[in-house]
Order: structure tokens, then sequence, then C-alpha cells
């Protein structure tokens, strides 16, 4: 038991920034309905901002928390409000892109500001210990605790006890309801945002002495933080802070124990597990319901003449562009390779109304198989079809939190499963292994070279058209009708005999071997293949870039594919450092804009009159005539004017 | 309208003693009726009276507390709704269930293709010859028969509420089942309307041999097409019997009809 109690030390230290993570993250999701994917993004550019006043600035160090805590949270509260504030209304789906896309934005600029490598973070907080109990403790964890817990109980008494707090509380249920009762709801979800951004910066720059300080690791704070929110179900404040200290305490004892190389990767993905598990366990009508489906009415195709036509010309274009490019055919053929993951993702998002983010994850399993079929001297393209097929059963198991989830429960349960992937099946011997990476072969058959890249090109843009034709079939048939109903009512299909459970479960299955078969063919191009190329924020830029390409299954495939690999390919050296913020940016555009064009913000028009009060009261006369006035006397006095 | 000699009356759809609870409310209480096939049933009663519930518990959307389901004399209590669909149940919703990216074929044809496709993935996926003629075959029928010609290639979204309910009725024709449970499905047509779908509930019953259980709020339909009646008031059956009988009765007359609904006489449209 003595043994146990450091790590305990440490689990309910580190806990309680998780919990402080999630508390945050809970009250905005809770109070705006959208939840934040770059929470974890925001608590990287809280400590990024305290580094940078502290080390290189040499600020005492709790000048400078105060300033970077209040300074993110006043500063990124503001701006991620009212960017949401048009989301509010939007689609799931939107929503969801629309906070990856900030994550990415917001992590591309750390990268381009402070590049990629890990610097350490110096531990500013009092490393001097007490003995407790036998176990050294330092001051620091204890002011973490204590600050944490505090903070907690603090915005637990605001929301129950104060009136911005109930207002707070009654923007979840009904916007326009709060307005009416002259408390302007753009106010108070401002609040909310600047109150979770602070958040988010404290946690992040509480954290960093342990993690250092890498983006990457501190964006994905935010998954740490889904573990303690699914614990609180979402929606408990008390709970999400027990839940993170359960998360810390989990993982800590995990490291403990974790002896082998299976075990010890399983150590920092309990929260993914946790959460993982969580989203399957938990009845789905427990779980806060803000969840719209995912639905985006696709534009399936276009009329049969001018689409033969043009599919045609684009065959045959995109066959003679060996002998057009030069160099960078291989950017050409790494777009191709991806063209079936972007395919499958189509097929999930347009069509099903679903949706995935682990993607990348399918593709690595891809890659691994396709590795290991031709090293046990399968031909070339039976270990294409070989990868595709295995990665199946995986999209089966994917398709299981898609049966009982939906909107936002579905992509984070997809979300934790590909972190659980990535840290758990990666470094395992089956996958990349220790050494990380895997030999893949090109192909060599019906008298192809696939050592030349033209060759290799044309066998790609083969399989990239044979994927096509697939989902072409799949649009047509049955299951393309069942699909496109799958979105809109599956009561309506179960209630006509239909189990909409093994459609959801194929659907899956076919995406994900369609993203295996891009993973093979991604490492067939390298040679050799390593997990880096796979991770989750390649899932997550993925959706990010075929959101933003338009909502045709098949054309917006090979846009994105363009979009994700030509174009950089033809950007002026240097765009590499600014390629995921461009994209972030692209993603955030590409939802929001269209939504401030619908003007759909919730309950504009009562809040702008509310926060002005003085001009409603007394108003122009007309405002005036138009609340007293009968329809048909306001028709009259129209006509006159 | 009068009853032609009707088909032999089989099972149809029985409940014995169902109960629905909702944490402490009780919506259903011990309610046992019969609808059996060749006969349009009705279910009526105020608001919250528990009639949605009762469809619900029926179709297997809502699990029952107590109490048993048959179908066709089969207790299907313990079945999902898509297997209870495949013995032949289809249903509409009070708020419509309408696939609404599609247009009214694709919306009719999805009734017969989701039956068609069922449990089996293979089915899901590809939709044999045989499959094609029989669904388009059906399909010209439910769209003849509830007049949706005119409107075949149109969204859904697009048409009135009434053409709307049409889809859905069509779309449980087209899907072949043989007992029919209508929630609601007047509201929101008007009194033409309302009179050509009577029509079609009658035919369904005495051409195809159909059972139907219908709830409904317009009286003058009701009472016309239904050929027996169930009254629910707070999730109890408080009274059954033809419809004559029901509108003489003094109990459902306290708890629904009112007097408003008292010169609606039975059998005269």
């Amino acid at each position: 038991m003595k043994d146990l109690l450091p790590f305990l030390v440490v689990g309910l230290s580190t806990g309680a920034i998780y919990g402080l993570a999630g508390i945050g993250l809970v009250l905005t999701y809770r109070t705006a309905g959208v939840f934040n994917f770059a929470h974890g993004a925001v608590a990287a550019l809280g400590a990024y901002t305290f580094f940078e006043l502290r080390t290189t600035h040499g600020w005492p160090w709790p000048v400078a928390l105060v300033v970077s805590v209040v300074g993110v949270g006043v500063l990124g509260g503001v701006a991620i409000a009212w960017l949401t504030r048009y989301l509010a209304g939007a689609r799931t789906e939107m929503q969801l892109v629309a906070t990856v896309g900030l994550l990415l934005f917001v992590q591309g600029f750390l990268l381009w500001k402070f590049g990629g490598t890990t610097r350490i973070f110096p531990a500013f907080l009092p490393t001097k210990a007490v003995h407790f109990a036998g176990v050294e403790v330092q001051y620091g964890q204890i002011m973490i605790f204590v600050l944490a817990a505090g903070l907690a109980a603090g915005l637990y008494v605001f929301l129950r006890a104060t009136t911005v707090g109930a207002v707070m509380r009654g923007v979840v249920d009904d916007r326009s309801l709060v307005s009416l009762a002259g408390y302007g709801p753009d106010r108070v979800l401002r609040l909310s945002w600047m109150l979770g951004s602070g958040l988010a910066a404290l946690s992040g720059i509480l954290i960093a002495p342990s993690l250092g300080l890498d983006s990457a690791l501190l964006t994905l704070l935010v998954v740490q933080a889904f573990g303690a929110c699914a614990i609180g179900l979402f929606s408990s404040l008390p709970l999400t802070y027990a839940g993170g200290l359960v998360v810390g305490v989990a993982s800590a004892l995990t490291t403990k124990y974790g002896t082998t190389r299976v075990l010890q990767g399983l150590g920092p993905s309990v929260p993914f597990l946790i959460l993982f598990v969580a989203l399957l366990v938990v009845p789905a009508r427990r779980l806060a319901t803000q969840t719209r489906t995912f639905k985006v009415k696709p534009k399936l195709m276009l009329p049969k003449r001018p689409r033969r036509a043009l599919a045609g010309t684009a065959v045959v274009l995109l066959a003679l562009v060996p002998w057009i490019v030069d160099v960078r055919l291989t950017s050409y053929t790494a777009a191709l390779a991806m063209v079936p993951a972007f395919l499958s993702l189509g097929v999930l998002v347009y069509m099903a109304g679903s949706i995935s983010l682990c993607h990348a994850a399918f593709a690595a399993l891809g890659a691994t198989t396709f590795a290991h079929l031709s090293h046990a001297g399968l031909p070339w393209l039976l270990a294409l079809v070989g990868a595709g097929l295995a990665v199946m059963p995986l999209g089966a198991v994917v398709a299981i939190p898609a049966i009982r989830l939906q909107g936002i429960y579905l992509a984070l349960a997809t979300f934790g499963f590909g972190i659980l992937l990535e840290k758990v099946l990666y470094p395992a011997g089956v996958m990349f292994g220790s050494i990380g990476a895997r030999q893949a072969p090109r192909p060599h058959f019906w008298g192809i070279n696939g050592s030349d890249e033209r060759g290799f090109y044309l066998v790609v843009l083969l399989v990239a058209i044979v994927t096509t034709l697939l989902v072409v079939a799949l649009i047509r048939n049955r299951i393309g009708r069942l699909l496109l109903a799958l979105g809109d009512s599956p009561t309506a299909l179960s209630t006509h005999g239909m189990s909409v459970n093994v459609t959801r479960v194929l659907v899956f299955c076919v995406s994900a071997g369609m993203a295996g078969i891009s993973g093979a063919l991604i490492a067939a191009q390298a040679g050799r293949v390593a997990g880096t190329g796979f991770t989750s924020f390649q899932s997550l830029t993925w959706l990010a870039v075929l959101v933003v390409c338009g909502r045709r299954p098949i054309f917006s495939a090979y846009l994105a594919a363009a979009m994700l690999l030509v174009v950089p390919a033809y950007a002026p050296d240097g765009f590499v450092n600014y390629q995921t913020m461009l994209f972030g940016a692209a993603a955030l555009l590409a939802t929001v804009l269209p939504e401030v064009d619908l003007g759909r913000r919730v309950g504009a028009s009562d809040d702008r009159r509310l926060r002005s009060p003085v001009r409603a009261r007394a108003g122009s006369p007309r405002a005036a005539t138009t609340a007293a006035v009968p329809a048909g006397a306001l028709a009259a006095v129209g006509e006159g004017r | 309208m009068t009853t032609v000699e009707a088909p032999p009356i089989t099972d149809g759809l029985r409940l014995e003693g169902i109960t629905v609870r909702f944490g402490g409310h009780v919506a259903v209480d011990g309610l046992s009726l019969s609808a059996p096939v060749g006969r349009i049933t009705g279910l009526i009663g105020p608001n919250g009276a528990g009639k949605t519930t009762t469809f619900n518990a029926c179709s297997g959307l809502q699990s029952v507390a107590s109490g048993r389901v048959y179908l066709d004399g089969e207790d299907v209590t313990g079945l999902g709704p898509a297997p209870r669909a495949r013995r032949g149940l289809g249903r509409t919703f009070q708020r419509m269930e309408l696939f609404d990216s599609m247009i009214v074929v694709g919306n009719v044809g999805a009734g017969r293709e989701a039956r068609l496709a069922g449990l089996n993935p293979l089915r899901h996926l590809w939709c044999s010859k045989k499959e094609e003629v029989d669904t388009r075959q059906r399909l010209k029928e439910a769209l003849d028969r509830c007049d949706l010609n005119d409107v075949a290639g149109t969204m859904v979204g697009d048409l009135s509420t009434g053409r709307r309910r049409l889809v859905e009725l069509a779309r449980v024709m087209c899907s072949g089942a043989r007992m029919l449970l209508l929630d609601e499905p007047s509201s929101g047509l008007d009194s033409s309307e309302t009179k050509r779908f009577g029509a079609i509930l009658r035919s369904l019953v005495e051409d195809d041999g159909a059972g139907i259980l219908l709830v409904e709020h317009d009286m003058t339909l009701v009472m016309n097409v239904c050929d027996y009646l169930y009254v629910l008031d707070f999730g109890h059956l408080i009274f059954e019997g033809t419809p004559a009988e029901v509108h003489d009765s003094p109990v459902v007359r306290a708890a629904y009809l009112g007097e408003l609904d008292a010169d609606v006489v039975p059998g005269e449209a």
C-alpha cells in the first residue's frame, strides 16, 4: 500500500488539472451548446503565453500566471464566443469541424511561432516537499489540488447561487426565453467562454511542467478532459472534477503497474479508454443531449450526360498527369493514394449521417497489414485487397458506438478510439513495433514497374478509380438509398422492418476497409511507413479538409486529396509552416461563413435590442406601432408610406 | 359507407394488460385491446391519454413494464421494432418521420426496401432484379391509391402536410404491412382530403384485408370509418364499443367528446 501512495499523490494533482480542464469544457458545452475541440489548443496557448512571459521576459511567476490566464481567457473567450454564436444553430458536424479548425489553427500558429520541438517548461510552483504519512508531497502539488478544488467549488456555487449563474444555466435550455427575461444571451455566453478559456489556459500552464512545452501534447490535454467529462456525463461540474481525479489516479497507477509494452502504452491512454468505455456503457439518454444528427444533404450526382463526359475527361487528364508534371509527380501520387480514404469518409459523413475521427487509425492498420502480407510473400494486389479486408472488422468495432450514439458523442468516441489505437497498438509488435516503422514494397505485375514513379502513379490511379466505382455502385444501389433514409429517420426504417444496426456496421466496415487501402497505398509509396504519419491529428485534418471541399461524395474526395497534398507542392517554400494554420482557418471560414450569411444567429434580434434597453423602450415610433397595431392596420400604414 | 362482406377476421394485433411507465408516471395502465385484421379499430381519447405511447409499445419502440403484445397470435413482446415490422406490422407517426432528403418515390419505395433488406447484410447492399420489379409494382400501386403521381418527383419537404401524411401512408402500404397503426393520420388535412383519406383506409381493409388501428382526433373520420372503438383516458381504458355506442356513452362524453362533438352522428359523412 505504501508504495502506492506516491502514485496516488501524483495522480491526484494531475487529476485535479484534468478536472479543471474538464470543467471548463463542460461549462462551455452546456451553455453555448458547442463542444469545443479546441479546448486543449487554448490550454496550449495559455502555456506558451506563460512560458514567454516568465522564461523569455523574466516576469515573476504569479504575475505571469494571472496575466496569461486572464489574457487568454478574455481574448480567447471573446474570439470563440464570436465564432460560435453563429454556430449555435448549425449542424453538429459543422460545429465540430469549426472547432477542429480552430484547434488546427491555434496549433499551427504555435508550431509556426515556436517550432515543433518540445521545450523544457521549468517548474514554477514550489517543489519543496512535506512528508505526509511517509510520502513526499510537494507544496506545488498541494497548491494545485487546493486551487483546482476551490475553483470547481466556486464555479459550482456561482452557477447555483448568483443571477448570472442562473441565466447561464437558463441559456442552455432556451436562449430566447432568457433574452425575453431581459438578459442578453450573448453577454452570458461570452462570460461562459471567457471562464472556459481561462480554465483551459490555467490547466495548460499547470500541466506543462510535467508534459514539457509541446503544442501537440498540450492540445491533446483536451482528451484527458474528455475522460473527465464522460464521467461527469457531460453535464455535472462536480462529477467532472471527480472524473478528472479518477482519470489522474488511474493513469498514475497504470504507469506503476505497466510493465509490458502494451500496458505502458495504456498508461497515457487511460483517459481515452475511460471516455470510450463511458460512451459505450452510459445509457444514451443519460448523456446531455444537445446533439443533432450530422445529416448534410449530399449533392449526389450530376445528370447522366455531363457526368459521363466529365468523368471521362477527368480520367484521361489524370492518366496524362505523369507526362505533364515533373518532380512533383510524387505529390500527385500521394494525393491519389488518399482518395479512397476521403471517399470512405465522404460515404460516412454525407450519406450515412455519421462521422469518424479515427480514419487515420484505419489507414495505419491497413498500412501495417499490407506490409505484413507482402512480407509473407502475397502478390502486391492481393496484399492490397487483404489490407482493406483486414481493417473491416475494426470498422465493425467502431460501429458499436455508432449504433448507440450520435452527434458529438459519436465523434468523441471515435476520436478516443483512434487515440487509444495510436497509443496502445501502434507501438506494439504487430503494428509499427518499437522501431516505429515497417517496410512496404512497390508493385511489380502485368509488366508494370512500380519502382518507376510513372508506373506507380498509374497503379495508384487504377486503385483510386476502382474505389470510386465502388462508391458509385454503393450510391446507386439499395444501400445508397437506405443510407440516405437512415440519415433522415432511423426510426422509420426500423418500423418498416430494417435492422438499422446492420446498415451502420456495414457502412463502417466498408469505410474502414477503404481507408485501409489508402493506408496501404501510402505505405507502398513511401516504401517505409511509420506510425507518425497516421496520428489522430491527421484524422482531424482529413475531416476538416473534406468538409471544406463541399459535399459531393466523389468530387469532394478528389478535391480534398488535391488540397491536402497537391496544392502544398506548388506553394512557396516554408508553406509547410503555415499549412496547418491555413487548413484550420479554411475549415473555420467554411463552417462559420455560411452561417453568417444565413444570419442564423439564434435570438440575434432580441439580443441586440436588449443590449441597449433605452433605445428599445423609447424606441422609434415604428417599433411602438408594430407592437400595438394589428396586422391589417400595419399593412395600411406601410402603403401610406 | 357500408361494410361489404367483411373478410374473415384473423387475429391481427392483440394487447393483453400492457402497462408502460415513465419513471413514476404510469402512461398506460393495464390496457387490453384487440385490433383484428379486416377491421378498422379506433383508439381515441384526450391528449395525454397514452395513445401514442400505446402505439410505441405496439411497434416495439417502447418497452412495456408488464403485459404482452401478440401479433397474429405470436407473442412479440420481447421483439424490437424491426422484427415486428417484418412480421407485418407497419405504422405512421404523429410527428411524421419522412426521409426529407429524398423525393416522394424514394420515400415510398424505401418502405418496401427496408422491409426487404431486413436483417440480411447482403440484401442491404444489393437489390435483386426480382425485388426491383416487385418494389416498382408495389410503388406504382401505392402512389396510385394515394393519388401521389403528380408529385412523384418532388422532395417530400416541399409538400403540404396533407400530402406528406399521404406519403407516409403510401410508404407503409408499399412495405406490404398487413396490420397498420396510424397515428393521427388526418391532422393537417382539410375536410375533402380527410374524406378521401377515409376512403383509402376502407379500401385497405376491404380490398386488401389489412387491419388498421387508428388514433385520431377527427371525430367525423373516426365515427365514419371505424368498426370498433377503444376510449382511453389517463392510461386507462374507459369504454369500448361500436361508434354508435361510444357516441351515446355518457362516460366518453364526460371525458373526451364533450357536447361539442355531439352533433357528429356515426355513419353520416
